[in-house]
């Protein structure tokens, strides 16, 4: 194949990437080392002179796809001048072409047309796109409940790559969220994703707190397509009410309808390892994770006098962190030691802000299979009494033992670090490790503590917040589905407060982590 | 936490145009527990979906609420039901032709004045605003202060229903109505409707009068009706001086202070319980248990040692003795 003399030369097909074309020489021993041949050419002058678009559509229909979107993407693919740089253009535009994500293939082929000029490369570009109707139906874990999700989408339907989608969520708990948005990736040009939606969500957290909440909204969002950064804004109008009537008089006092106009900016930076580590895997493979949330209401619109009552403007700077880190033991992975730290803080701002509770649908909250183990869902925290049920005496203090339950509401709170150390083991036996269940050894620790509306100085809440902090231990296993890390945990508490509700003995759920 | 204080407290509109509040049946609510002497405080509210049960009137006694209903002038009768049973009945002192009259005239009000009152406020495009402006006015930011009215709106014009359609008809029926108890007034002579001692069709006229004659939402031809009528303005007068002289407190100063957390709601720990010495079981239990953890922790000593899967004893002495050969001793077989 590779004995002749002339300038034509072999080529390689290869998927996805550009090949070079490179003059033939005969070594010695019959083989050509085309890495070598690479090496040696790759400065000279070469520069594409024509691009031939071979372009399908979804199953043989037409392609939708907009030429000057095309073309736009391959522009710079025309500015290289050396075979090296060619390359690197090609490997670029073939990226970015899939960044659209309207194509299932993208096809790149450089070769040496025309076979009169050695310095001009002509590049051969297949394109296959994907189906414009998308129906999709998933099931995940999210905010501590179960959600089925149903969702339609137009793909790529004017041509232009956008994204019309229209989803229907509905979680365990009676809540369920109806949204249309539209996505439209590499905007202009840019290597940024625009994404507008419009949501009713509408979220029951009777059970734990005793008010429903209802939120009406429209967000703005800029991302970028690495997924890397990513900037959003919301305006939405929040009603919180109590159908039950049982709520404790703090969550009685912050009922109402408020105005959420606020920024939200979320930088992550993911140095995991997918597929690498073993035990690991389920949490997104060996290395570290970092992210970052950070969020100000109550920009825009200016004015609002509000806040008086309890109705008017969110006012507040919110801050999220989380890290996560793991580190497998040995080569295999078979040990895993793995750290998650979280910490949050909300902070109101404005007139007199700090002598006035935050609203309870902003606060954090910890306890659960998923935050803090050991613990019932939005088990620690500050909590209030609640209005006993007519007729009832009200409740003694004590009353967590025998008899009905002392029922309180958690508050959440403006602040709140968390810690979670696993040892994560595969178990011998093969079936479970076909299963992917592994097993692990934790420590697991948080505290979340009230800072607006206390009128206690900063020192004596960040006293409280490392004097009370919650503790537990214990060991369990670990499935991994496509919903989460289902666990099953006996778990012992060694740290709580009083009005902590613990949950004692085995304790299973989904842990959905942050980066998940 | 202490038992809730058995304090009523009455949830309202805030006050506009000079009157206690600016909903009409907030003024029919508040009218009666004045009437019958109660002591309560009251909160104001400024949507209606701040209130615990998200209507207004809304009434709290000690630990018990008041459950919602469907709409304002509902909620009001149900809490004037209940302030008759368990605060004090207005009516028990009435004679049996004085039931039978006071049945049909609150009847009377509740579908012809309730219409009438509701299509003013609601459905005529000056009276919404009017009404719009007095009730959210600066008190909502900017795309709530058009968006919540609006949907509330929706929603009364809603379950008016046909009524809405022919409001000349509604305030007809309500003139008529006007007319009727003016006239049943200046015949009677007495102080309120029934006499010198006031009843509960007292509260319910109040609310729609006093919202006749001073709001700026109300229909002309309703203000109209109640100013040229001289026996109902005394009436008014008479009843706002004798049982709306003093503004109600509010809730805060009765709590004496802003709903607060409770201790265990700041995470404060209370005083450790006082020591206990443990008892001789509880020692025998105790010590026990130490010797069960040193025998497991021996148990697991023992296989670490003696399995030789971890540390092998032979070879590590056959190394050893191998390294003494040259010495030429023979040293122990190395067993344990």
């Amino acid at each position: 194949m590779a004995d002749s003399d002339a300038p034509a030369a072999p080529r390689e097909p290869p998927s996805g990437d550009a090949s070079p074309a490179t003059p033939s020489e005969k070594p010695a021993d019959g083989t050509i080392d085309y890495g070598a041949l690479y090496d040696e050419i790759k400065d000279k002058p070469c520069k594409v002179v024509q691009i031939n678009q071979r372009l399908e559509g979804f199953n043989g229909g037409t392609f939708r796809t907009r030429a000057a979107l095309i073309e736009r993407e391959l522009e710079p693919v025309y500015k290289a001048q050396t075979l090296a740089e060619v390359h690197d253009e090609l490997d670029a535009a073939g990226r970015r072409l899939k960044q659209l994500g309207v194509f299932t293939g993208v096809h790149l082929l450089a070769h040496e047309e025309p076979v009169d000029d050695p310095s001009a490369c002509t590049v051969e570009l297949a394109l296959e796109e994907t189906n414009w109707f998308k129906l999709r139906a998933a099931t995940y874990v999210q905010g501590g409940e179960s959600t089925f999700e149903m969702g339609a989408g137009l793909r790529n339907a004017t041509g232009r790559a956008e994204a019309l989608d229209a989803n229907m969520e509905y979680g365990m708990e009676n809540s369920h969220t109806v949204s249309v948005s539209y996505h439209q990736p590499r905007l202009a040009g840019a290597p940024l994703l625009l994404e507008v939606r419009g949501a009713q969500l509408f979220r029951n957290n009777q059970k734990a707190s005793s008010f429903t909440e209802q939120l009406r909204g429209i967000v703005l969002g800029l991302k970028s397509m690495s997924g890397v950064h990513g900037l959003e804004y919301e305006l939405g109008w929040r009603r919180l009410l109590d159908p039950s009537r049982t709520a404790s008089r703090a969550v009685m006092t912050q009922m109402g309808d408020y105005l959420k106009s606020s920024l939200r900016y979320t930088a992550t930076l993911d140095r995991r390892v997918p597929g690498a580590g073993g035990a690991a895997a389920s949490l997104g493979g060996e290395g570290w994770a970092l992210r970052s949330t950070t969020e100000v209401a109550g920009l825009l619109p200016p004015g609002g006098a509000g806040a008086g009552g309890a109705s008017g403007e969110l006012r507040f700077v919110r801050q999220g962190v989380d890290l996560q880190a793991n580190l497998p033991m040995d080569e295999q992975g078979a040990v895993v030691f793995s750290l998650g730290l979280s910490a949050g803080l909300l902070l109101p701002w404005g007139d007199g802000a700090l002598s006035r509770p935050t609203c309870i649908a902003d606060r954090f909250f910890l306890g659960g299979p998923g935050t803090l183990r050991g613990f019932k869902f939005k088990g620690i925290g500050p909590m209030d009494q609640r209005r006993p049920a007519a007729g009832a005496a009200p409740p003694a203090e004590d009353t967590a033992e025998g008899g009905a339950p002392a029922r309180r509401d958690a508050l959440g709170g403006d602040a709140y670090t968390s810690v979670f150390a696993s040892l994560m083991f595969q178990l011998p036996h093969p079936a479970l490790q076909l299963l992917r269940v592994h097993g692990h050894a934790f420590v697991n620790g948080g505290n979340v503590i009230q800072l607006a509306g206390t009128g206690r100085s900063a020192r004596a809440l960040v006293g409280e917040l490392g004097s009370s902090f919650r503790w537990s231990c214990g060991l369990g296993l670990v499935l991994p589905t496509p919903m989460g890390r289902f666990e099953a945990n006996y778990c012992v508490v060694m740290a709580a407060q009083e009005t902590d509700r613990v949950k004692r003995g085995l304790q299973l759920g989904f842990a959905a982590s942050s980066f998940l | 936490m202490a038992a809730r204080p058995d304090v009523t407290t009455l949830y309202k509109w805030p006050e506009a145009w000079g009157l206690p509040s600016l909903s009409p049946a907030c003024i029919q609510a508040e009218a009666y527990l004045r009437l019958a002497g109660a002591d309560f405080c009251v909160e104001v509210c400024s949507t209606a979906s701040s209130s615990p049960t998200g209507q207004l009137p809304c009434l709290e006694r000690g630990s018990f609420l008041l459950p919602a209903d469907s709409d304002e002038f509902a909620s009001s009768t149900a809490l004037i039901a209940y302030a008759k049973k368990h605060i004090r009945d207005l009516d028990a002192p009435l004679s049996l032709g004085q039931r039978a009259d006071l049945l049909a005239f609150s009847t009377l009000v509740e579908t012809r004045l309730n219409a009438a009152t509701t299509i003013s406020c609601w459905g005529e495009s000056r009276g919404f605003s009017e009404y719009k402006k007095a009730a959210y006015g600066n008190r909502l930011p900017f795309p709530l202060s058009h968006l919540i009215p609006w949907s509330r709106q929706r929603e009364v014009l809603r379950r008016l229903g046909p009524a809405h359609e022919d409001p000349d008809k509604v305030y007809q029926g309500a003139i008529q109505v006007l007319d009727a108890l003016a006239d049943r007034l200046r015949s009677s002579g007495s102080a309120f409707f029934f006499g010198a001692a006031a009843s509960s069709l007292d509260a319910l006229l109040a609310g729609h009068l006093l919202f006749y004659r001073s709001s700026s939402a109300a229909a002309p031809v309703l203000a109209d009706k109640v100013q040229s009528q001289p026996v109902l303005c005394e009436y008014l007068d008479r009843l706002l001086g004798r049982h709306f002289a003093l503004p109600a407190p509010a809730r805060s100063a009765v709590e004496g202070a802003a709903p607060s957390w409770s201790e265990a709601a700041r995470g404060q720990k209370k005083a450790p319980p006082p020591k206990v010495e443990p008892s001789a079981a509880e020692l025998t239990f105790r010590r026990h248990s130490m010797y069960w953890m040193a025998g497991a922790g021996a148990a697991i000593v023992a296989y670490l040692l003696m399995s030789g899967r971890y540390i092998k004893f032979v070879p590590m002495l056959e190394q050893a003795l191998e390294g003494d050969d040259d010495e030429g001793d023979e040293e122990d077989d190395g067993d344990e």
